[in-house]
């Protein structure tokens, strides 16, 4: 006689199936509720991990630019301040040169020749700035000082402007020895070549390469040394020939101080870039983190809901465990 | 004569009734053994002449389905199969990490791009600098442990192979010993279902390894095929030969006759695709990790790695850099030769003229490899340099990558995403025929031994018993009184 019957095997295999699979679900729900993340990020995304690699990385990338572009700017910033220091003493040190042929005692163009020298020392050493060990002004050799010590420049000068006789002659001497690459460019420039521009953003990089070697500089310096030898006895000049120096060197003064505006203003536009930079990487760091939570974060109260389901019917399950292991005949044999 | 001829008739009935109740008592305590069919007496009339006597015993056969056994043993291989292939894949997934990981290959390549894009800031920094010394080899860590992550599972899948020809060859061996008891005690007419059981549990053994086919021959043998084809056990056991090897490296393949493949006395048996003549299980999958997925896998994360080092020894990258002299990256320190890409990505490593504890400076990542002394500490442009040839976009010589240029970030990106996705499909295939076998064994032990049934039994054996014992005691009885007369 065939039986039907339905094997005591098949019912604890059932049961223990049912359970391990149940609480399989509680393991990962639970994971995921505990630490906020999917356990299957490959899985939500059907593998392709295109999206939250390009997110991630531009995150990391984003918070490499903000440290870049802080830098960036306090580095401008430094050197925008030394480029004030520089044009206001070109501007109120050049009236008092270009006065000088009608006010043409001796004793006042000494003082002005002295006045000169002070503020060719006083922007040498503005130019010498250094921050946190940084030379702002020499480029990419930042280790080395910028510019020669005041006094080495006018001794330099000096040997270059003897034996002219008028003015003309000696500004256009020391014209020449500024602009010329063998001259202020080799002789008393420490630095090196500017620095290369910084990137700010993914696709943005700003020029910061002021080096004391800039043509506006050179032509400020030219016009506070040219200020500090009128009256130098390198030269003889007729006391004509001073005044028209001074004026010359007023001239050069001025000029300087255009260029000086006209680079102060270049550098407040990559100050305004890498400000705009700045913000726009935080924002953009901000947008992709929400980005990147929304493909790996766990949705909590989804969870909740789910866990709630597999409680139940777990619970469910262990009633019905219980209740069956009792319900055998053996019990009833009496 | 018919007082005896009752009594021996109830003899019968008390010794089937006894049959039965010992075969139920074996049903009940087996009732927990897997493996064990639930036997059954067969029962007829006892004939003596042209006269029925009582009842006999014809046999105890066990209760098994063929159909559902043989199903059920094709869908273990099959899990098998997948299994293997998806713990694989699974491994090699979680070496190469999902991006959102720390860690993970995405996720250090950004931070090697990162540590560049600050560097160029402060170029004059050394500590800037030993953060892109640091990045980059943890770029060069995460290629290396997930080449040797790879490289572990294939060495791996070869032991594993070893290990299961030995258990199927000692197996076979098994079942054709089983095979010979169960011919000489069916021959000689004694009870043969234990061995049989013996015999099953031992085939669902090669079921593990192997996809198996049972066929059955006559006086109660069986013969063995896989579903490939492939004869297992037909009188005699095969022995299939294999031979392991030691310290596996990326370029020895079966092919080149650096690994061992499956034979039988000799002669080759193909081990794929889908199994190839042994048919898909256990055994089949390692051969597939060994012969086919660690090669794909490591032939993908090779080609990310040359793709590294050609970007970055990429002439007039590095103006310093002699031509022929190893970039940034190097193949062990030498110049990365395109004929030798096999395992690169396991022999990748930083140029030590970066790296101060070999003998090289963290300057030489701004002035450039070759540069002698360090020069303008505010220089940036090679820094930048670096940057660009990370994210420039280039078509990758080699690897199954489909055309087109990328950045070594989408590179990577794809190497991880086209195993997932691999690892996904293999997922769900695993997960179905998990479901698949869970529902035939179920079907199977359904089959099996139930308690309450063989207590229903039990009361009904008890019952005839008492019966028969009654006839006896009523036949003693009638012949008491006839002797008393």
């Amino acid at each position: 006689m065939t039986m039907v019957s339905f094997g005591d095997l098949a019912q604890s295999y059932m049961l223990k199936a049912q359970t391990s699979r149940l609480k399989g679900e509680t393991g990962r729900i639970t994971q995921e509720l505990a630490s906020g993340r999917l356990s299957d990020v490959s899985k939500s995304l059907s593998g392709d991990l295109g999206r939250l690699s390009a997110l991630t990385r531009s995150q990391d990338l984003a918070s490499g630019y903000v440290t870049a572009a802080q830098e960036g700017a306090f580095r401008a910033g430094a050197v925008q301040r030394t480029l004030g220091v520089l044009s206001d003493a070109a501007q109120l040190f050049a009236p008092g040169l270009l006065a000088a042929p009608q006010n043409s005692n001796r004793s006042a163009l000494a003082l002005l020749a002295n006045q000169g020298a002070d503020q060719l020392s006083a922007a040498v050493s503005a130019l010498n700035t250094s921050m946190a060990g940084h030379n702002l002004f020499s480029g990419t050799d930042i280790g080395k000082t910028a510019v020669a010590p005041a006094d080495t420049i006018l001794a330099m000068l000096r040997t270059e402007i003897a034996g002219a006789t008028t003015a003309d002659e000696v500004i256009t001497r020391i014209s020449a020895w500024f602009d010329a690459p063998s001259g202020f460019s080799t002789l008393a420039y420490g630095g090196g070549l500017p620095i290369n521009n910084l990137a700010v953003s993914p696709d943005d990089t700003v020029w910061l390469g002021v080096t004391a070697n800039d043509p506006a500089i050179r032509e400020a310096l030219k016009g506070f040394a040219a200020a500090a030898l009128i009256n130098d006895p390198a030269v003889a000049l007729v006391s004509y020939d001073m005044q028209n120096f001074a004026r010359l060197a007023g001239e050069s003064l001025i000029g300087g101080n255009d260029a000086l505006i006209a680079l102060s203003a270049r550098l407040g536009l990559s100050e305004a870039r890498i400000d705009s930079a700045l913000s726009r990487n935080s924002a953009e760091k901000l947008t992709l983190e929400m980005a990147t939570a929304e493909l790996v974060q766990s949705d909590p109260y989804n969870l909740a809901t789910e866990l709630e389901a597999v409680q139940t019917n777990l619970e469910t399950l262990y009633a019905v465990t219980a209740r069956l292991s009792r319900l055998n005949l053996t019990d009833f044999m009496r | 004569m018919s007082i005896s001829s009752a009594l021996s008739t109830a003899l019968t009935g008390l010794a089937a009734s006894s049959r039965m109740a010992e075969v139920t008592a074996s049903n009940v305590a087996n009732a927990l053994s897997e493996g064990y069919a639930r036997r059954e007496v067969q029962l007829g009339s006892r004939v003596v002449g042209s006269t029925g006597i009582g009842v006999a015993i014809q046999g105890v056969t066990r209760q098994v389905d063929h159909v559902l056994l043989q199903d059920l043993r094709l869908s273990m291989s099959g899990l098998a199969y997948q299994q293997a292939q998806s713990r694989f894949l699974s491994t090699v997934e979680s070496s190469l990490g999902t991006p959102d990981v720390a860690g993970s290959i995405s996720n250090r390549i950004a931070g090697f791009e990162r540590s560049l894009i600050e560097a160029a800031s402060r170029p004059d920094s050394d500590a800037r600098l030993a953060s892109v010394a640091d990045a980059a080899k943890g770029v060069v860590l995460g290629l290396t442990a997930a080449s040797q992550s790879i490289q572990d599972q294939r060495q791996r899948a070869d032991s594993r192979i070893e290990y299961e020809v030995g258990q199927l060859n000692d197996a076979l061996v098994s079942v054709a010993g089983l095979n010979t008891r169960i011919r000489e005690a069916s021959a000689a007419g004694r009870d043969t279902t234990a061995l049989m059981d013996l015999r099953q549990q031992m085939v669902d053994k090669i079921a593990d390894i192997v996809p198996v086919k049972e066929v059955a021959r006559d006086r109660g043998e069986i013969a063995l095929y896989t579903s490939g084809g492939t004869v297992l056990l037909e009188g005699r056991p095969i022995t299939l030969d294999f031979t392991r090897s030691g310290g596996i490296t990326p370029d020895m393949t079966r092919a080149n006759g650096a690994l061992s493949g499956l034979s039988i006395n000799g002669q080759p048996l193909s081990t794929g695709p889908s199994g190839g003549r042994i048919g898909e299980g256990s055994l089949s999958a390692q051969f597939e990790i060994r012969d086919r997925m660690t090669p794909d896998a490591q032939a993908q994360l090779d080609a990310v790695a040359r793709d590294l080092v050609e970007r970055f020894s990429a002439v007039g990258l590095d103006p310093t850099l002699a031509p022929g002299t190893p970039g940034l990256f190097t193949d062990r320190g030498q110049t990365f030769d395109p004929t030798n890409e096999p395992g690169l990505a396991g022999r990748l490593a930083l140029n030590s003229a970066v790296l101060p504890e070999q003998g090289g400076a963290y300057w030489r990542l701004r002035e450039g490899l070759g540069a002698v002394a360090p020069q303008s500490p505010g220089y940036s442009g090679q820094l930048s340099a670096w940057t660009s040839a990370l994210s420039s976009s280039r078509a990758p010589a080699s690897g199954a990558f489909g055309s087109g240029a990328r950045s070594f970030a989408v590179l990577a990106t794809e190497l991880v995403s086209g195993i997932s996705v691999k690892r996904l499909s293999v997922q769900s295939e695993t997960a179905f025929a998990a479901a698949r076998s869970t529902d035939l064994k179920s079907a199977m032990l359904r089959n099996g031994v139930d308690t309450d049934a063989e207590m229903q039994n039990l009361m009904q054996i008890e019952k005839a018993y008492a019966a028969n014992a009654k006839v006896i005691q009523t036949a003693d009885d009638m012949l008491q009184v006839l002797l008393g007369i």
